[in-house]
């Protein structure tokens, strides 16, 4: 009897203390603690689960795989790899079915954005998320966040510098419009290409954006990563729709790309986030600190030439999709395309 | 029933036999698969068709999305003219080259006939995007190779300019040539010649007997084909938007798939419905071709009397027959060959001093780098060999019911293998997806799932591979098998399927080199653990690394196409080599 008095104290008090302290019970919670043995809490979680399902469009996922699972021993990372599309179709589709899978998603906003408004993100918090500047971060509430940026590859103007010299590249939106850059501008007819226009939008405004219609701009239905290569062999002689981060793999290996900043540059995103129904929560949390993390960074800044939302640059970046709604998101974007088809079209 | 089914044995001629008749069941079990793979997909994208995918109204009925396609549509009569010109160009140049490289390569003395299969079976194995860019390479107004070349010589910049319509048609037309040409194939190989002898003795010249005899043989397989390559043409997004859209040509399917794809979330309502009067269009092409085709026996040219087909000496013309059989195959090897430059180069660049002291293996080691790519090789060959088997079994049985029975519904089967010649890539993916995760099946997760995508994807081929055999084989030789008492499997495993083979095989193959870089279904589809080739391809191209690519699938394309060779001579030890 004694003994049964006993247990059952000790049963009583080992629950409220936990309780006390706010000991996480479920993924939300989990998501959201910030107490000081999180570390340690997640840790010993990872281990039991043993493995973390990853779905990304990240190019560099061996390498952070690698890294990662060389970091914490017994937590397996089983990857995912493709296109926003495709894997935003897979993500819906098995939550719609109830099949869940994965547990970490690292997309671009857009993609994320619809996940979010299908309610199917959990908010987490993070010890590294204060090294992120807010324009990075979508917040839930002051301390936990839906995703955080965790790579950025940059639009600007991009050229061939055996096409034409440094010193007659335009430096600005404005520049474009003059008339001997005519018949020289592709743009690509993706995203990339209406993300752009929409920067231009905003700062000169719709009229501007029509009038680069005399320039004759081919549009190109290739990836970024095909113009830039394109425009390395010189079937163009510049264009606003390249990624910074191609041109400096082209320069390294000696090509004659260079690119500029114009008054705006695009930030074409990658979020991290937690899937609100992930198996493997533990391990989903360790992996996305790990991403975020400066060690993470550093692998995506240095060996694959990504630009880090931790760090400043000499020039202005935007998030067109910042603060806003899918809906209001997908207007202005459906805006942008169809001006970035009437100025391309003969 | 009645009648025709009195007229030939074996067939069920009361209705008390048809319990026990084989035809009956084979057809039964033939539908009933050919069912389960292609119409749940098909009522997906009917019903997306019709639901509204967001917005407030979300889940309702909507025919928005069909008022949407067609208010897509100004300047209706351009798009229209475009595409009409677009697609007769293109399905009409191919099968003119195709047809005209199968004929010298099956019944003619020309030499280089062996170059004429191998190129086609390399054209299978490179990626459609990639040969693409193979072209602006070569082709490219200010930095094509052959433009770059020309302008140095005569000083006329540029010779020819990809980026434009005729860019356009030249391009579609080579990427069906291999198709037809393998398709075009089975029909002068297996022609009756007594038919073009008698031509011969009735004092016909050689160009009288292709006009009169030869080609009106062939022609339920040239329409057959004819069909394809136009309804391909006419939904065909990759070519009239890589380079017709810089040249600023639209065609319909530019212009409705810019509206479905550029959007920042898919559209899947809008690619559905466009689907279904695709589906609708597609339908009534094939109500006239079943017309023309209905009366098979009349163009059946392997009959039971022995012989082999008669080449044509063409004496002094054999080496322009060479030639072209040559120059045709360099023409589908032209991008290759820009691509092979730029696989050794660190990033694009005309040929130069500069450029020749670059080159290298760089690329090379750093495809293939990663050992992960040996089991992605392994479950590619896997899925693709078990997919082509399944896709030409299927369609084989189903081709041999609709040709040689006469159970009233027989028509079904091609129909129901048909139809996914239509599902956009798009929404087929997704539709296998969804159905995948709701059938109790653990096929989830694991290489069935793409296996199952590709058999519904290239059913729509393979029933046409199919048919050019069958149609072109008479019944004489079964009846005369049933005849000497010969059973039912007995005359199809011994008489009809050693006589189909190498068709079978062309089938085959091409489903296997097809789906073996097939990129729209698997990278929706692949799992961790159940990566495929195409997976790694599409890597690379997305890493914007030409040359890697290039170096990648040249490799691989050529060991698949290695391996093609030896499944063809294991294919034709087994055949009786008709």
């Amino acid at each position: 009897m004694k003994m049964f008095i006993l247990a059952v104290v000790y049963v009583i008090l080992a629950a409220s203390s936990s309780w006390s302290q706010g000991k996480p019970s479920n993924t939300a919670e989990l998501a959201a603690y910030s107490g000081a043995d999180r570390q340690t809490i997640l840790e010993a979680g990872a281990k039991k689960e043993g493995k973390v399902v990853w779905y990304t469009t990240l190019i560099a996922y061996k390498e952070i795989v690698n890294l990662f699972e060389g970091k914490y021993p017994g937590v397996k990372v089983e990857a995912y790899r493709s296109n926003s599309t495709d894997l935003l179709k897979r993500f819906l589709a098995e939550a719609q079915a109830g099949r869940h899978l994965v547990d970490v998603i690292e997309t671009t906003p857009p993609s994320l954005m619809a996940g979010r408004d299908a309610k199917l993100l959990a908010p987490y918090f993070s010890p590294n998320l204060k090294f992120y500047p807010d324009d990075s971060k979508e917040e839930a509430s002051k301390e936990t966040v839906f995703w955080t940026t965790d790579r950025e590859s940059l639009i600007g103007l991009g050229y061939n510098k055996n096409n034409i010299k440094a010193a007659e590249v335009p430096k600005n939106f404005a520049d474009l419009l003059k008339p001997e850059y005519k018949g020289k501008i592709a743009v690509s007819g993706d995203a990339t290409g209406a993300r752009m226009i929409g920067a231009m939008m905003r700062v000169k405004g719709e009229e501007f954006v029509k009038r680069l219609r005399s320039l004759e701009i081919k549009m190109h239905m290739v990836s970024g990563g095909a113009l830039q290569e394109l425009l390395a062999a010189g079937e163009m002689a510049m264009s606003f729709s390249i990624f910074r981060n191609h041109v400096i793999v082209t320069q390294s290996k000696g090509g004659p790309t260079e690119w500029v900043p114009l008054d705006l540059v695009v930030a074409n995103a990658g979020g991290a986030a937690l899937p609100a129904n992930a198996k493997n929560p533990h391990a989903s949390l360790l992996f996305i600190d790990f991403l975020i993390s400066p060690e993470g960074q550093k692998l995506l800044e240095e060996k694959f030439k990504y630009a880090s939302s931790m760090k400043q640059y000499p020039f202005k970046r935007w998030y067109p999709e910042k603060g806003l709604t899918t809906e209001q998101y997908e207007k202005q974007f459906n805006n942008w395309q169809k001006l970035l088809r009437q100025i391309s079209r003969k | 029933m009645s009648r025709a089914a009195e007229t030939s044995p074996g067939l069920w001629l009361r209705r008390s036999e048809r319990a026990l008749n084989p035809n009956f069941w084979l057809f039964m079990i033939t539908a009933a698969v050919l069912i389960y793979l292609v119409v749940p997909p098909f009522f997906f994208i009917l019903s997306a068709s019709f639901i509204a995918e967001r917005g407030p109204n979300v889940g309702a009925l909507t025919l928005s999305h069909y008022v949407s396609i067609v208010g897509s549509l100004d300047d209706f009569g351009v798009l229209i003219w475009n595409s009409f010109i677009f697609s007769v160009g293109s399905a009409f140049g191919a099968l003119f080259i195709g047809t005209l490289l199968a004929w010298l390569t099956e019944r003619t003395n020309a030499p280089f006939q062996n170059v004429a299969y191998v190129s086609a079976f390399v054209s299978f194995g490179i990626p459609g995007i990639v040969k693409v860019i193979g072209w602006i390479l070569m082709l490219g107004p200010e930095a094509g190779l052959v433009n770059v070349i020309a302008e140095d010589l005569t000083g006329v910049s540029p010779i020819f300019n990809l980026f434009s319509m005729s860019g356009m048609i030249m391009v579609e037309a080579f990427v069906w040539t291999p198709v037809v040409f393998l398709l075009m194939a089975t029909p002068f190989r297996s022609m009756d010649p007594t038919l073009e002898e008698a031509a011969l003795t009735a004092g016909s010249n050689n160009l009288q007997v292709f006009r009169k005899v030869t080609f009106p043989l062939a022609l339920p397989s040239v329409l057959a084909v004819l069909i394809l390559t136009f309804v391909r043409s006419l939904e065909a997004f990759e070519i009239p938007a890589l380079i017709g859209l810089p040249a600023g040509v639209e065609v319909l399917t530019t212009k409705i798939f810019l509206q479905i794809r550029t959007g920042f979330l898919p559209r899947y309502g809008e690619a559905s419905a466009y689907s279904v009067l695709l589906i609708i269009l597609v339908g009534l092409v094939l109500f006239f071709y079943h017309r023309v085709t209905s009366q098979g026996y009349k163009y059946s040219t392997v009959t039971g009397k022995g012989f082999r087909p008669r080449r044509i000496d063409l004496r002094s013309w054999r080496w322009l027959g060479g030639a072209l059989l040559l120059i045709l195959p360099l023409l589908q090897l032209l991008p290759l060959a820009a691509l092979t430059w730029s696989s050794f180069l660190p990033y694009v660049q005309p040929p130069s001093k500069k450029a020749l002291a670059a080159l290298s293996f760089d690329n090379y080691s750093s495809a293939f780098g990663d050992g992960a790519i040996i089991w992605a090789v392994l479950n590619s060959l896997f899925v693709s060999m078990t997919s082509a088997t399944a896709v030409v079994a299927l369609t084989f049985v189903s081709a041999w019911i609709v040709v040689r029975t006469n159970i009233s519904k027989r028509r079904m089967l091609d129909q129901l293998a048909t139809v996914p010649l239509v599902f956009p890539g798009l929404v087929m993916g997704v539709a296998i997806l969804k159905m995948y995760l709701a059938v109790p099946l653990p096929i989830y997760g694991t290489l069935w799932i793409i296996f199952f995508a590709f058999v519904v994807r290239y059913l729509p081929y393979g029933i046409r591979f199919s048919y050019a055999g069958l149609l072109s084989i008479h019944r004489e030789l079964e009846e005369s098998s049933a005849a000497c008492g010969g059973n039912w499997r007995q005359t199809v495993w011994k008489i009809l399927f050693p006589l189909m083979l190498p068709t079978l095989f062309a089938g085959w193959i091409y489903v296997f080199l097809i789906t073996i870089r097939e990129l729209s279904v698997a990278l929706l589809l692949y799992s961790p653990g159940s990566q495929v080739v195409a997976v790694v391809i599409w890597e690379l191209w997305e890493n914007g690394r030409i040359g890697e690519v290039a170096a990648f699938s040249l490799v691989f394309t050529l060991g698949t196409v290695l391996l093609a060779a030896l499944f063809k001579r294991l294919a034709h030890q087994q055949s009786l080599n008709v």
